[in-house]
């Protein structure tokens, strides 16, 4: 499970780089998400100001399914990223977001249709 | 005849589709795939495509799990067959029956937004079979336990 990681803006980029996330990889992007968060609050300590919290974006771009286990891998990622971190997702492909939907986790997780769409809320909430 | 390492797929002339995979294997995405596109070929809308492919992965995925538990080797059948615009899927395994010999009941798990720590990691499997699928029923015939359900 290719998971990579950048900041961009002070902000945590993750993007999973598999057309699956389902129950064959579901404890490797576990596993892989848990390493990547022992590095963000080194590398990206977040956006300043009282209510922003810290973002973290999952890009989901290239992900052509998810089953259920992969929406619990999501959702254990969420919880290891903590309560002082928002995990936002971006690029939801129409099957992706159809389990989304039908689970009623579009409601929880703040959803952009791209990585620019994310920045540019970031940005706007930065100026407010 | 078709498949992959560890899967057979076989389309005979009346339209069926026929699989048969051992357990354990890491077979199912690639079986998931070719059903996906066995089903686009035969003129299945997008949508109802992904919602097979959807379905049967939660089927398949608890096969593995919980029927087989984690044990490789062991057979899981598929038929697939198209009736008017309706599709029937019926899946075999013969590993442990579902508890009461009954579908499980339940709801989809609902989430609070603000209490992280009890978001729901599991339990989403069956609420979205049932959601995506009509006509889902369970029975055991001998060591067997049968899945079916349509997509229409």
């Amino acid at each position: 499970m290719n998971l990579s990681f950048e900041t961009v803006n002070g902000v945590g980029v993750v993007r999973a780089h598999a057309q699956r996330i389902d129950a064959a990889v579901a404890i490797q992007f576990k596993d892989r998400f848990s390493e990547i968060t022992r590095t963000l609050d080194r590398e990206a300590p977040g956006l300043p100001g009282p209510r922003s919290g810290r973002a973290v974006l999952l890009d989901l771009t290239e992900v052509e399914f998810l089953d259920s286990s992969g929406l619990g891998a999501v959702v254990a990622a969420r919880k290891l990223l903590g309560a002082g971190h928002r995990l936002a997702l971006a690029g939801l492909q129409p099957a992706v977001e159809k389990v989304l939907r039908l689970t009623h986790m579009d409601r929880v997780f703040p959803i952009y249709a791209d990585a620019e769409a994310f920045f540019s809320d970031m940005h706007d909430r930065q100026r407010a | 005849m078709t498949g992959g390492d560890g899967y057979v797929m076989a389309t005979p002339p009346d339209g069926r589709a026929v699989l048969r995979f051992d357990s354990g294997k890491g077979v199912v995405s690639a079986l998931l795939r070719d059903v996906a596109g066995y089903l686009t070929g035969r003129g299945l809308p997008h949508d109802k495509v992904e919602d097979a492919t959807i379905a049967l992965a939660e089927a398949l995925n608890n096969i593995e799990e919980h029927a087989y538990a984690g044990q490789s080797g062991l057979p899981v059948l598929i038929e697939i067959e198209a009736c008017a615009r309706r599709l029937h899927f019926r899946i075999e395994d013969r590993g442990t029956p579902l508890p009461g010999d009954t579908l499980p009941g339940g709801s989809m798990p609902a989430t609070d937004p603000v209490a992280l720590e009890k978001w729901p990691e599991g339990g989403f499997g069956w609420p979205l079979l049932r959601h995506l699928t009509s006509d889902l029923s369970y029975n055991r015939r001998g060591d067997w336990n049968r899945l079916c359900f349509t997509i229409s």
